[in-house]
Order: C-alpha cells, then sequence, then structure tokens
C-alpha cells in the first residue's frame, strides 16, 4: 500500500510540476512529495520517490544529465534531516520546506547559467526567494492534507506518529524514572 | 525598565517581519505575476476571440445603419477593389500558365507545395524556455524533422520561430532561433546571406549571433533578416528578426563578418504555432 500511494503521489506531482514548467516555474513539487513521503513512511520511499521522480523529469525534458534526480535526492535528504531532527514541529516542517525549495531554485538558476541559458520571466534572486518562502507554505499545506487524508485511509502519517512516539518516548521515560526512584527507595 | 526594553525589541521584530514579507510578496508578485499572465492568457483566449469576433459582426452590421448615399460610396469603393483585385488575378493566373508551359519545355518537375498545420504548445522545458519546446502535433499529422516553425501576425505576416527537431507520432520537439545548436541561413536586405547563431559578435538578453556575413557588404541596424529558402523544409521570405548592432569589423583582419540579431518572435507569450510542412517533396 505503501508503495502504491508513493508511486501515485509521485506521479501526480511530476505531472504538476511539468505543468508548472509550462508557466516559466521551477519542478518544486516531486521534492515536497518525496519529503512528505520521506518523513511519513521513511527514508527509503522518500529518496526513491525523489531520485526516480527528478529521473523521470529529465527524461522528459530531455536533459543529458540526470541533473533534477541529484538535486531532487539531495534537497529531500536536507529537508527531511532538518524536519525529523526538529521532531516534526510546524516551525521545522516550514524550515525543511524552506530549504528544499531554496536549494532547488538556486541549483536551477545555477545550472542554467552554467549551460548559457536564462531564466524566463522574473530575474533570479525574486525566483529563489519566492521558491523559499513558499517552499515551507506548500510543505505544511501539503503535510497537513497527507495527514488528512491518511486518517481517514488508516495509514501511516506524518505528524501524529511523531506525536505518538514523543509521548510514548516520555511516558517510557517517566516510567523509567519511577522505577529507578523505587529501587533506590528499596 | 523592562517595558522600555520591550517596545523597541518589538518593533525591531515588527519591522523586520514586514521587511521580510515585502521582499517575500515582491519575489511572489514578479514570479506568479509572469505564470498567471501565461495562464490568463489561454484562460482569456476564447473570451477575447469572441469579443473580437463580435466587434467585427458589429462593424459588418454597422453598413445598415448608412443612409443612401454613403451606402452607394461603399458599395462603389468595393466594386472598383473587386475589379483591380479580378485583374490582378487574371495577371497571375496568365504568369502561372507561362510557368507550367515553360517548365514542360524545359522539362522541370512541378514545384512542392506548401503545407500548414497549426500546433499548441504543451511542454515547456523551464531550463530551456526560450530554446525549445514541444507541440501536439506529430508525423499523424505530416510533420517531419527540419520542417519549418512560425508565428502569425495579426497583418499575415510569417516570423520564424525555429524548427522541429524531433517528431513523435503524437508530438514533435522544436528548437526556436534562440537554440543555440540551430543554424538556419538568413538574408538581409541587402541580399547579403549570413547564419544564425554563428560568428563572434556578442549576443546579449533578447538578441542572437548573426555571422557568416560578407565582409564587404552594408549592414544597418534595424535592417529585417529573412530565410533564403536554401534550407529545402523552410519556405523563402520568412522573417527571423531585425539587426540590432554592427561587429567592430576591422577589414582585412576578419574573414567574415558577424552581427546581433533580435528574433522577430516573443517567445514567452507563444501559445499557438504553426508548422509549414513540404507537400510532396520530390527530393525525399
Amino acid at each position: 500500500m505503501k508503495t502504491f500511494i508513493s508511486i501515485a503521489l509521485s506521479a501526480i506531482f511530476i505531472l504538476a510540476d511539468l505543468l508548472a514548467g509550462n508557466l516559466a516555474l521551477f519542478p518544486t513539487f516531486t521534492v515536497y512529495c518525496a519529503v512528505v513521503l520521506l518523513i511519513a513512511y521513511g527514508w527509503k520511499y522518500g529518496l526513491a520517490a525523489a531520485i526516480a521522480g527528478g529521473v523521470i523529469i529529465d527524461l522528459i525534458y530531455g536533459h543529458l544529465l540526470a541533473f533534477y534526480g541529484v538535486i531532487f535526492a539531495l534537497a529531500a535528504a536536507a529537508a527531511g534531516a532538518i524536519i525529523l531532527r526538529g521532531n516534526r514541529q510546524t516551525a521545522s516542517i516550514f524550515t525543511g520546506g524552506a530549504f528544499a525549495g531554496l536549494t532547488v531554485s538556486a541549483a536551477t538558476a545555477l545550472f542554467c547559467r552554467i549551460s548559457g541559458g536564462s531564466v524566463p520571466g522574473p530575474d533570479v534572486p525574486s525566483y529563489i526567494v519566492f521558491a523559499t518562502g513558499s517552499g515551507g507554505i506548500i510543505l505544511i499545506l501539503m503535510v497537513i492534507l497527507f495527514d488528512f487524508f491518511a486518517v481517514r485511509a488508516n495509514l501511516p502519517r506524518c505528524i501524529k506518529n511523531s506525536y505518538n512516539e514523543s509521548v510514548s518516548g516520555k511516558n517510557a521515560a517517566i516510567r523509567n524514572r519511577m522505577k529507578n526512584s523505587s529501587r533506590r527507595r528499596r | 525598565m523592562k517595558i522600555e526594553r520591550k517596545i523597541p525589541d518589538n518593533l525591531l521584530i515588527g519591522a523586520g517581519i514586514v521587511l521580510v514579507l515585502v521582499i517575500f510578496l515582491t519575489a511572489g508578485f514578479k514570479v506568479l505575476g509572469f505564470a498567471i499572465a501565461r495562464s490568463a492568457n489561454g484562460f482569456f483566449f476564447p473570451y477575447l476571440k469572441l469579443a473580437t469576433g463580435t466587434t467585427g459582426e458589429i462593424q459588418d452590421k454597422s453598413l445598415l445603419s448608412l443612409d443612401r448615399l454613403a451606402l452607394a460610396h461603399q458599395v462603389e469603393k468595393l466594386t472598383n477593389r473587386n475589379r483591380e483585385l479580378a485583374l490582378r488575378s487574371t495577371a497571375a493566373t496568365g504568369i502561372l500558365d507561362e510557368n507550367r508551359i515553360l517548365r514542360q519545355k524545359l522539362r522541370l518537375s512541378a514545384p512542392a507545395g506548401w503545407r500548414f498545420c497549426t500546433g499548441e504548445i504543451i511542454l515547456r522545458n523551464p531550463l530551456r524556455f526560450q530554446a525549445g519546446f514541444h507541440i501536439d502535433r506529430g508525423e499523424r499529422d505530416g510533420i517531419a524533422p527540419g520542417d519549418a516553425v512560425v508565428d502569425t501576425t495579426s497583418d499575415g505576416r510569417l516570423l520564424l520561430i525555429g524548427v522541429v527537431r524531433e517528431c513523435s507520432k503524437r508530438s514533435s520537439r522544436i528548437s526556436t532561433v534562440n537554440d543555440p545548436e540551430l543554424r538556419v541561413s538568413g538574408r538581409v536586405t541587402s541580399g547579403a546571406v549570413g547564419f544564425i547563431n554563428s560568428g563572434n559578435a556578442p549576443a546579449g538578453s533578447g538578441t542572437i549571433r548573426f555571422g557568416m556575413l560578407p565582409p564587404d557588404g552594408s549592414y544597418t541596424p534595424g535592417e529585417a533578416v529573412i530565410t533564403t529558402g536554401y534550407e529545402r523544409r523552410i519556405p523563402e521570405g520568412v522573417k527571423i528578426g531585425e539587426l540590432v548592432m554592427k561587429n567592430d569589423f576591422i577589414p582585412g583582419n576578419e574573414p567574415d563578418f558577424s552581427c546581433a540579431l533580435r528574433p522577430a518572435v516573443n517567445f514567452e507569450n507563444l501559445r499557438f504555432v504553426t508548422v509549414i510542412s513540404r507537400n510532396g517533396d520530390r527530393y525525399q
């Protein structure tokens, strides 16, 4: 089921990225999708979605190198690490999304400059600032939506899991403390 | 004292947040403004077309509101115009017959005609936004690699966008004149022939290089560059762009002359394109 959901979500967001490309927007939705899968299902699913999504976009655009495959994997891994380190709190999700947006937009602009192309429409700093800011907001919205449907489908979620884990972790710590103190008393 | 310290801190934080918001919203407006403009163009297209059609119909109906004398004047004007067009048509038919007879005498086969096919852009790579795109027409529609892709102006003139690079059954990849790998010959008004994306003239933003021109020719900024017809799948006389600057040429030091060329097409606002295919190509 996890694999099926990962493939279906990746396909939807690859299509969204291709449509965004027609409007001269850099592809970032696949990375956010990969980050959501990473924090919900684990590193294996997240990185696989990022690499596969990036490579498919590279193939469709006819790039000679798997540019987006590498960038998406790096961005998803970095964003996932930030979010997992931050205990999946809202601030850490925002930071992770912003970092992913920053990485992809900056790398794309750099690649564009190296390959002799030109960024369409607005200037490069505007793209990077917008991708950074919107990345955090979009990722939070995606996590909320993912959890909304995951609750109804009784599947692993992004935030609730961590809450349960942290609560159970805290309970275990309290139990240990109580055991230790009772031992000491004895 | 604590309250006095807090107020400047809050002000500073508030000002910082406002500054970040202003920067973000400005960047967002720039990025999304361009994207929204492109999608809005597509969204409003049918309505704009409807409005134009309605205006045309109203203009046609406006003849009914004219009085008898004015109407007679309009009819007379149109009759004269029709007569003039009929004379031109007769002359053209005569030339066509003469051409056919001469070809028969010289035993030349009939020239290939051109077929037009309109397609819509379905995919654009943001990394190569101005250098290429995909359209929804392919081999099934009679398109082949090398076919010319053009845009039409409101007065019916053809402007060269690029060339079909690859074809699948239902879609085609187009390389525009902004693609550094595309070479197409062009002729300036004075008759000199050069090639786009060649030469050593510096190409700035919105311009491409136009080189391999004869060094003894005269070139002026603003001069139109049209296709030569040397490429068998690109018709002659399609406008490529205009010369914008001259290279610093020192006679004797350079074997050829190169200029910067501003393409006639605005690639950022393209939505529909026309592919010109050779009809009955005798060379294949």
